[in-house]
C-alpha cells in the first residue's frame, strides 16, 4: 500500500498570536496530517498546535539566522481511519504580524510517533535555490516543507502541495513532494525571487511490518524423592509414592521371657 | 545424586503434550491457537475467560491464528545437554492488516497466548504466555510477525 | 543337666508386673525334656501367693513351639502378681484322656521400691 497524497489546507495569519485552520478528513485508512508553520523571526515561537484537541508530534522547528527572516515548524499527528470535518488550533508564544500555515493530508503512512525513514536535512540561506538530498524507501515518500520570506513555485520535480503566502511584506510557506524511487532524491527549489528562505526535508514511510521474537515460555520442572523410611522392610518409590512400607519399629523392645525349669514326669524313663 | 529428569525426557514430555507424539509417532491432531492480548497474563490463569484479547477485525479474528505447519505447528524440537533444557518452537504465526490497523481500534497487544482448540473461544485453555515486551500495532498493510514462539523445560 | 539354680524356681517376677513371657522347661527328674505335645486340652498355671487365705491365680498355657521341646509359656496379666514374697506355682495339662500336673514350683514375687501409679 502506497503512500497517497489527498487533500492540503492553508492559512494565512497577521498580527496574531493564534489561529484556526479548517480541514475535512476524507475516509481512508493510516491517515496522517503534516503542517508546516512558517514564522519571521524564532522569537515568537509555536507554544501548542492541537487537531481535535490533541498535540502534533513535533519533528523540527529552526529558521535562517540571516536577520530572521525564516523561521518553520513541522509536525505530524497520525488519525488512524479517522474521517470528517475538524480544526487544526496554532497558538504561537506572542503575536506576529505575519505568518502562515499548511496541511497536507496523507494515507498509506505508518502510524509509529515517527512516521519518518529518515533524519530530517535542512538547508537554509539567502541564495534562491538549494538543493538538498536524502535517501528514501522505494515506497516512501520525500515531503518537504520551506518558510521563505518570498517565492516562486518550485521546479518541476517536486510536486507543490501547499504555497500560501502572507499580505506584504511576504511570508511564505511551501510544501512541496518527491516521488521515492530509491536514494538520494533531490529537492530541487530554484526560481526562489528572493533572498532568505529556511527548508526542512524528510522521507515518509509505509506502515511498517514488525517482526518479534518473544522469550520462550520456560517451566523450570524438578523431581524428588517422596519419605525415605529407614528399616529392614521398606521400599522406597519416588515422588509419586505410595509407599509400601513396613517399618519395624524399633520402639517396643522385645523382652527376654523369664525361663525356668519345673519338673513334671510325662514320658517314659 | 538429586533426582532430575533427563534432556531427553523434557523433550518426551513437550513431545507427549504438544506434539501429541511420542517418539514422532502421532496420536492425535488438535490444533492450537495463538491469540493477542492487552492484560499481563499468569501462571494462575486457566481459560481465555481470564483475558483481555484486542479488538478483532482488519485481519485478527478473535481466539487467534490456527498455530500451522508440521505436526501441530511445532517445528523445532530441541534437547540442550550444554544447557540442560528440552523445548518446542513454533512455527511463525503472522498477522497482515488490511482494511485498516491490528488492533482495529483501543490498546496495542502487550502478550501473545497459546491456546488449545476449544469451540468455544472464551473456554480455550491458556498453556503460555510470551511477552511482546510493548504494545504493538500494525498500520494497514503492514504484517505482525511472531517468531520462535517456545516452551521449555529446564 | 539343667541349672540348679532354677530348678523348680521361676524367678525374675516382681510384684505389680504383667505381660512378660514366661517359658517354663518340663524336665523329669532325670533333666530329660518332656514331649508334652499331646496335651492340646486346657492348659493352666496356677500360682498362689504367700498370705493365708489369700486366692490362686491362674493364666493360659500355651505350647511354645509344638510341645515336643517341652517348653510351654504363659504371661500374668495386670493385677494378678500384687503382693511379694515366695508363691507357689504350678502347671496343669489336659488331654482327651489324661491330665497332667509339674511339680510345685516356687515364684519369688520380688517387692517393689515403689507403689506403682
Amino acid at each position: 500500500m502506497a503512500i497517497s497524497f489527498v487533500a492540503a489546507s492553508s492559512v494565512r495569519v497577521a498580527n496574531s498570536n493564534y489561529a484556526q485552520l479548517a480541514h475535512t478528513i476524507s475516509s481512508g485508512s493510516d491517515i496522517l496530517l503534516l503542517v508546516a508553520i512558517a514564522l519571521t523571526t524564532h522569537e515568537n515561537r509555536v507554544s501548542s498546535v492541537t487537531w481535535g484537541g490533541t498535540e502534533l508530534t513535533q519533528h523540527h522547528e529552526g529558521g535562517e539566522n540571516q536577520g530572521d527572516k525564516a523561521w518553520i515548524w513541522v509536525g505530524t499527528i497520525p488519525l488512524d481511519a479517522a474521517s470528517g470535518a475538524g480544526t487544526l488550533v496554532v497558538t504561537l508564544t506572542s503575536s506576529v504580524g505575519r505568518w502562515c500555515i499548511g496541511l497536507c493530508e496523507y494515507t498509506g503512512v505508518s502510524q509509529a510517533a515517527d512516521p519518518f525513514r529518515n533524519s530530517a536535512v535542512t538547508n537554509s540561506g539567502v541564495n534562491p535555490s538549494y538543493s538538498l538530498a536524502t535517501a528514501t524507501d522505494s515506497d516512501g515518500l520525500a515531503v518537504s516543507a520551506a518558510a521563505l520570506n518570498s517565492g516562486k513555485d518550485a521546479t518541476p520535480g517536486d510536486t507543490e502541495r501547499v504555497d500560501q503566502a502572507s499580505a506584504s511584506p511576504t511570508q511564505r510557506i511551501h510544501m512541496m513532494e518527491a516521488s521515492g524511487t530509491g536514494s538520494p532524491v533531490t529537492m530541487n527549489a530554484s526560481n526562489f525571487a528572493d533572498d532568505t528562505f529556511y527548508v526542512w526535508v524528510n522521507c515518509l514511510q509505509v506502515p511498517q511490518n514488525i517482526t518479534i521474537t518473544p522469550a520462550q515460555a520456560e517451566v523450570v520442572t524438578s523431581a524428588s524423592v517422596g519419605t525415605v523410611i529407614e528399616g529392614t522392610d521398606t521400599i522406597i518409590i519416588g515422588r509419586t509414592a505410595s509407599v509400601i512400607a513396613t517399618a519395624r519399629v524399633g520402639a517396643v523392645a522385645v523382652i527376654e521371657p523369664i525361663r525356668a525349669d519345673l519338673i513334671m514326669n510325662v514320658t517314659e524313663q | 545424586m538429586a533426582s532430575g529428569i533427563t534432556n531427553r525426557g523434557k523433550l518426551r514430555l513437550l513431545e507427549m503434550a504438544l506434539d501429541n507424539t511420542w517418539n514422532d509417532s502421532v496420536i492425535d491432531s488438535s490444533p492450537f491457537f495463538i491469540a493477542l492480548v492487552t492484560n499481563t497474563p499468569d501462571a494462575d490463569d486457566n481459560t481465555f475467560a481470564d483475558m483481555t484479547e484486542i479488538a478483532a477485525g482488519n485481519g485478527y479474528t478473535s481466539g487467534g491464528a490456527e498455530a500451522a505447519g508440521r505436526g501441530l505447528g511445532w517445528d523445532t524440537e530441541t534437547e540442550d545437554d550444554t544447557n540442560d533444557y528440552g523445548e518446542f518452537q513454533l512455527a511463525d504465526i503472522a498477522w497482515t492488516a488490511s482494511g485498516g490497523a491490528i488492533p482495529s481500534s483501543g490498546g496495542g497487544a502487550t502478550y501473545a497466548v497459546l491456546l488449545d482448540d476449544h469451540a468455544t473461544v472464551n473456554s480455550r485453555e491458556v498453556i503460555a504466555w510470551f511477552d511482546l515486551t510493548s504494545a504493538r500495532s500494525i498500520g494497514d498493510g503492514a504484517q505482525l510477525t511472531l517468531q520462535d514462539l517456545a516452551i521449555r523445560l529446564t | 543337666m539343667p541349672s540348679e539354680t532354677n530348678i523348680g524356681v521361676v524367678r525374675g517376677v516382681a510384684v505389680g508386673s504383667y505381660g512378660q513371657t514366661i517359658l517354663i522347661t518340663l524336665r523329669d527328674l532325670d533333666g530329660v525334656v518332656q514331649d508334652v505335645s499331646s496335651y492340646t486340652g486346657t492348659r493352666t498355671a496356677i500360682a498362689r501367693p504367700p498370705a493365708p487365705g489369700r486366692k490362686i491365680v491362674t493364666a493360659t498355657v500355651s505350647f511354645n513351639s509344638d510341645g515336643t521341646d517341652g517348653v510351654v509359656s504363659f504371661s500374668w496379666a495386670s493385677g494378678d502378681i500384687d503382693e511379694s514374697g515366695e508363691w507357689e506355682l504350678q502347671i496343669t495339662l489336659n488331654a482327651a484322656s489324661a491330665r497332667v500336673k509339674s511339680f510345685i514350683g516356687r515364684m519369688p514375687v520380688v517387692p517393689a521400691l515403689q507403689e506403682d501409679a
